[in-house]
């Protein structure tokens, strides 16, 4: 079988696909010009560094990032943090039993590809600039445990060294760090802040 | 210089390299559809665990709020990354599955990663190249069985822009590590032992290893330099593919990225390089059809012994 050729096309008339009779015109040669330019701009400036000069022009990329082409690819950058983190929920029920919520695990083949989202929202929730998240996050586990007289979010962390030229410094013998962040119902444990 | 740009944008290529970054493009949003449907009452529904009202403030192209809303969109993806999977009108397909992810991405961007941000961006991309030209239902429909296992000569302008954000991230991955860690060699031992990222638990031997772990930092850097700079470099696209491909299953098996690699896995193969694509193909078809010829004069000499 040989290569297949501009020539060897069954269509007589040109190319059979859209995107390849565009250019057979001068309008729509004009037209892919303009579509390379606009698309090289939205693709490549908006991951110039931040700058003043950025800010002057970030406007231009700003239609991209509306329609949701958005350009952001700084990964474990600059640095990989430093923390293992990680939020659970102890929910004290009407029966004055006490249980813990822990984000849910999946498997590493497949559900590793739900995993991923959860771990992406414990990041942010435990945060104290999105208390925003808290009373929602309350309110889902109210949901999941109808019977809970009190739900406190805790933050949990462990610190990791750098390598150094004697190997790992940190162990999981280090174990967590704890932090309960919120509780509702406000007030109900001394001075934890409120989750709404 | 104007007419050797007009020429590299305008002179037609191979449909190889798009047909197979379509085929696993449609692939990946299959799969991320399919994920994201297990979660949907809990991350996506108006009782999820952010409300609606947390969407983000950009434009969503559909408000997707309801639940009976979030699954119909969420099924028309599954259906849609089929169509561009198998190549029935997948430009339509992929422009439909470009606002359906927007749509439903901004509905709780808590959930993001890279991997989600990429795949939309090359989603909307594929949609302005001819992806359906080669190895697709619409190609078969078009020229039948005989002419299936070839690639015509498409306009290459939109593959440049699928090349162009490929080499971005890698470019942009590479400059904006720039840290310490980075520097002396053992961003990867802390990036591999934080436990909140990790697919199969911590592998002791490696992140404590100085020698590999440097390595594995500065190979990093290296080929996230090189695909970001060198994929421009006909000559080592073959080795630079191959390359990026082992970064990315490296990245998968040890920690949870979600479809950061499937997705630029899409994008490396608008690299490839067609013609060769097509030399192989057509060698693979010759060696069939000797050994059905060889297997049907075996029938015929014992026929005619007997």
């Amino acid at each position: 079988m040989s290569r297949a050729s501009a020539e060897d096309e069954p269509c007589p008339e040109g190319p059979s696909d859209l995107h390849s009779r565009l250019v057979n015109s001068a309008v729509g040669r004009w037209a892919v010009g303009m579509m390379l330019v606009v698309g090289t701009v939205w693709i490549a400036l908006p991951n110039m560094p931040a700058s003043p000069m950025r800010d002057r022009i970030d406007a231009v990329w700003a239609p991209a990032t509306e329609i949701g082409l958005v350009q952001d690819w700084a990964v474990f950058s600059p640095n990989p943090r430093s923390q293992s983190l990680d939020v659970r929920a102890e929910i004290k029920l009407e029966s004055g039993e006490v249980v813990m919520w822990d984000v849910p695990e999946f498997d590493p083949i497949v559900g590793a590809f739900r995993q991923y989202r959860w771990k992406k929202w414990q990041e942010r929730v435990r945060l104290d600039a999105r208390t925003d998240l808290w009373g929602p996050t309350v309110d889902w586990l109210r949901r999941e445990y109808p019977n809970a007289a009190r739900v406190t979010l805790i933050r949990r962390w462990i610190d990791h060294k750098p390598l150094n030229e004697f190997g790992v410094s940190d162990s999981p013998s280090i174990g967590w760090n704890g932090f309960r962040f919120c509780t509702w119902p406000d007030g109900s444990d001394g001075d934890t802040r409120s989750c709404s | 210089m104007i007419k050797s740009l007009h020429r590299a944008a305008l002179n037609p290529v191979s449909a190889w390299p798009l047909a197979i970054g379509r085929l696993i493009l449609g692939i990946t949003i299959f799969g991320w559809s399919v994920t994201m449907m297990f979660d949907v009452s809990d991350l996506l529904g108006p009782n999820a665990v952010v409300p609606p009202e947390g969407a983000s403030r950009h434009f969503r192209w559909l408000p997707i709020e309801s639940t009976w809303a979030t699954w119909c969109a969420m099924i028309t993806l599954v259906v849609a990354s089929v169509a561009i999977a198998v190549g029935f009108r997948p430009t339509i397909f992929l422009l439909l599955s470009f606002v359906l992810l927007v749509s439903v991405q901004r509905r709780t961007p808590e959930i993001l990663n890279s991997g989600d941000i990429i795949l939309r961006n090359l989603t909307l991309l594929f949609a302005l190249c001819p992806t359906g030209a080669a190895a697709s239902l619409d190609r078969w429909r078009r020229v039948g069985r005989d002419e299936f296992w070839t690639a015509p000569l498409v306009a290459p302008w939109g593959l440049h822009l699928v090349q162009l954000q490929v080499s971005m991230v890698y470019l942009f991955a590479f400059w904006s590590k720039s840290g310490e860690l980075w520097r002396n060699g053992t961003a990867v031992s802390t990036s591999l032992r934080l436990d909140d990222l990790q697919r199969f638990g911590e592998i002791e031997w490696l992140v404590d290893n100085v020698a590999i772990i440097a390595l594995l930092t500065w190979g990093t850097l290296i080929i996230e330099l090189m695909l970001g700079v060198l994929l421009w470099v006909k000559s080592l696209r073959p080795y630079l593919i191959a390359v990026g491909l082992l970064l990315h299953l490296f990245i998968d098996v040890f920690l949870l990225v979600g479809f950061f690699g499937p997705a630029l896995a899409a994008g490396l193969m608008s690299f490839l390089d067609g013609d060769r694509v097509q030399h192989r193909i057509d060698r693979r078809i010759a060696r069939r059809r000797v050994s059905a010829d060889n297997s049907v004069d075996a029938v015929v000499a014992g026929v005619s012994e007997g």
